[in-house]
């Protein structure tokens, strides 16, 4: 074994395995926190896994957009729903059957498909090899931006609707809301806040 | 090939929505009074450089573009003008109206315009994705505009009620769109139509496509048996809203069927013309028996356009070119029509005559003559009263009927035409006959009333010459 073909197998191992253990760990953790924490390591370890067989883009935008977008938004959804863990709990036995026939139903899928690949069923169509020139990066740059650029800007102006529609159907303007205005905050003086009063110090009334 | 001058008129439209987008979100910086007119005008502006740039191609500029995502043709080149020319007149009429009831910010603005965009977008696409991507930033901006008074309930549920709908046709075009990529590779309109005839004729899958595409596309337009949210919209949107709803996006359901039915699903057309045919027919009766029901104007106009629906579709099942002109002609004509009855009523108001009910029209004749003449104009012309250019209209679609051999169809459209000439002829019997006490207004002209004017007497003036925008269609649709 080269040494090269020799560190390629041990990246994958290692993070393969971090990958299943911390798989496990999001289905067992006790808090929802921790459970979200782990599958940020699975698509950590996803992306190197991804990265090491070629698709160097697809594990980078996997960090950027799931790790960096969709499970930060997860997090915050789950800490500000302040989840009950011990109700989530419950019903585990009812539900086991179900998820073990569709455990079941995933690894017979995933199996057939190797199966039917080695016994030389090509209905799946042969997967381009990749060679070590080739950079994905740059292929899906060349599509997207250059053979789909007009629907690709067709599809920014269809967001950019959904923006301006959103803003349109919720931003509600109320007279009367006191909101800060942290530029007047700093700008304020003493005397426009306190006004010097001369009260007559008196004696005491004597009742 | 890559070209700006053939995507001109979308980057002007599209720079206008960011122009006005970007005068929005500084609004608190600026004067209040440069943004009431700067808004306006950079949409109006906007619409009319593209409006240039679509006049400005020629010949020399036809072509595929962008890797086959929009091509350039005679139809292209006319119905991007009519799109262009229609948001530019529709903007006009309804500026001050939205601005009078304060719901004329930006916003209202850059959805125009990017509705315009989408039907732009539609009318140029060679390519199924483009299409798709169109008919979503047309559908898109509808549900929004249509809401835009959000706080009234009607408007709340017309626009809810398209937008679910709308939704499920969304789906069910995607999905015949991707049967038909499944079949053949391609996402190409031009090479669907080639591999359709290599398939040949009978493939179970490809008729399946078909019906899912034929549905979804008469949805958009509003024929029955899926026409149930034309009368919700119309009634519901404000009246500015209507008059847009009702006539641009009919330009881009008429490009939908010209540029998927008639030249991508050309070989399968045995499939489904009589379909179509089913859909015309139920539309007329629908449309014409619906709206002699209707108290109210504007649902009123809504039944109507569902019967006008049918009539342009019995135009394309024809399958032949003669009868794909003639929808064209009839749509065109059509557009032409409810843009003047929609901004009468735009007009009125701004004239503090509310129409709601038909009896609200009820003698409009003794205090607006000149308006009540116009509304005449247009009932006359949608009922198809020989003079004015909607009996040209249907002429042709009678005549195209006859061509391809459907008498019995051709007579059945007669007969609807002539229930449908009873409920316009009844609007021109209560402006004129009924009798209300409103005493006679005068009033100025300004610059929008002076074009719906002009508008309204092109109705008259193209019946008498109607050959000219007939020559147009022809020569669009020319293959």
């Amino acid at each position: 074994m080269s040494p090269s073909a020799w560190l390629q197998e041990t990246v994958f191992w290692f993070f393969g395995t971090v990958l299943v253990l911390a798989a496990l760990r999001v289905i067992t953790a006790k808090h929802p926190v921790h459970a979200a924490l782990f599958l940020v390591l699975c698509f950590f370890n996803t992306a190197v896994l991804w990265i090491l067989s070629g698709a160097e883009f697809l594990g980078l935008v996997l960090v950027l957009i799931y790790v960096g977008a969709v499970l930060v938004l997860l997090l915050f959804v789950v800490m500000m729903l302040d989840v009950e863990v011990a109700k989530l709990r419950e019903g585990f036995v009812r539900y086991a059957p179900l998820g073990v026939v569709i455990a079941c139903l995933l690894v017979f899928e995933l199996a057939y498909v190797f199966w039917a690949h080695a016994l030389g069923f090509h209905a799946l169509g042969h997967l381009p090899r990749v060679t070590a020139t080739h950079n994905n990066t740059r292929a899906l740059g060349t599509t997207l931006y250059r053979h789909d650029l007009y629907p690709f800007e067709l599809a920014g102006m269809i967001l950019l609707v959904g923006l301006i529609a959103a803003i349109l159907l919720t931003l509600r303007r109320r007279p009367g809301i006191r909101s800060q205005n942290p530029a007047q905050q700093v700008r304020v003086r003493a005397r426009d806040r306190i006004r010097l009063v001369s009260l007559p110090s008196g004696r005491r009334h004597s009742s | 090939m890559m070209s700006f001058s053939a995507v001109a008129p979308e980057i002007w439209i599209a720079a206008g929505v960011l122009a006005v987008v970007g005068f929005e979100a500084l609004r608190s910086r600026l004067p209040g009074n440069f943004l009431k007119t700067a808004i306006p005008a950079t949409a109006l502006l906007a619409l009319a450089l593209a409006l240039i740039e679509a006049l400005f191609w020629n010949g020399a500029s036809q072509g595929v573009f962008y890797d086959g995502s929009l091509v350039i043709d005679a139809f292209s080149r006319l119905f991007v003008a009519a799109a262009c020319l229609g948001a530019l007149i529709i903007l006009f009429y309804s500026v001050t109206d939205m601005e009078r009831h304060g719901l004329g910010r930006g916003e209202y603005h850059a959805l125009v315009l990017t509705a315009t965009l989408g039907v732009v977008v539609i009318i140029t696409a060679a390519n199924l994705l483009v299409l798709y991507l169109g008919l979503e930033l047309l559908s898109l901006s509808l549900y929004t505009l249509i809401s835009i008074d959000r706080e009234r309930i009607p408007a709340a549920e017309a626009a809810m009620k398209y937008f679910f709908l709308g939704a499920i046709a969304s789906g069910v075009l995607l999905y015949g769109l991707s049967l038909l990529y499944g079949l053949s590779g391609t996402l190409s309109i031009a090479r669907l139509s080639v591999d359709l005839v290599a398939m040949g004729p009978g493939a179970l899958l490809a008729w399946v496509a078909a019906v899912f595409v034929l549905v979804a596309l008469a949805f958009k337009f509003g024929a029955a048996p899926f026409h149930m949210w034309v009368p919700d919209v119309y009634e519901g949107a404000p009246t500015p809203i209507t008059l847009f709803v009702a006539t641009l996006p009919e330009l881009a359901s008429i490009a939908l069927f010209v540029r998927l039915l008639s030249s991508g699903l050309s070989p399968l057309v045995r499939d489904w013309s009589g379909m179509l045919i089913g859909i015309a027919v139920l539309s007329l009766l629908v449309g014409n028996l619906g709206a002699l029901l209707q108290t109210n104007f504007k649902r009123l106009l809504a039944y109507s356009a569902i019967g006008h629906v049918g009539f342009i579709l019995l135009g394309i099942a024809t399958g032949t070119i003669r009868g794909e002109v003639a929808a064209v002609y009839y749509t065109l004509v059509y557009v032409l029509m409810t843009a003047v009855a929609f901004g009468l009523l735009l007009a009125l108001r701004a004239r503090g005559r509310e129409i709601e009910a038909i009896d609200d029209l009820a003698g409009l004749g003794q205090s607006q003559p000149w308006w009540s003449l116009l509304m005449l104009f247009a009932m006359f012309s949608l009922a198809g009263v020989p003079p004015f250019v909607g009996f040209w209209a249907k002429l042709a679609v009678l005549r195209a009927l006859l061509a391809a051999g459907f008498p019995v169809v051709a007579v059945f459209a007669v007969l609807m035409a002539v229930v449908g000439a009873f409920y316009y002829l009844r609007v021109v019997k209560v402006m004129y006959f009924d009798r209300a006490d409103h005493p006679l207004v005068r009033g100025n002209f300004s610059l929008p009333e002076l074009v719906l004017s002009l508008n309204g007497l092109a109705l008259f003036i193209l019946g008498l010459v109607p050959n000219s925008l007939w020559g147009l269609c022809t020569w669009a649709i020319r293959r």
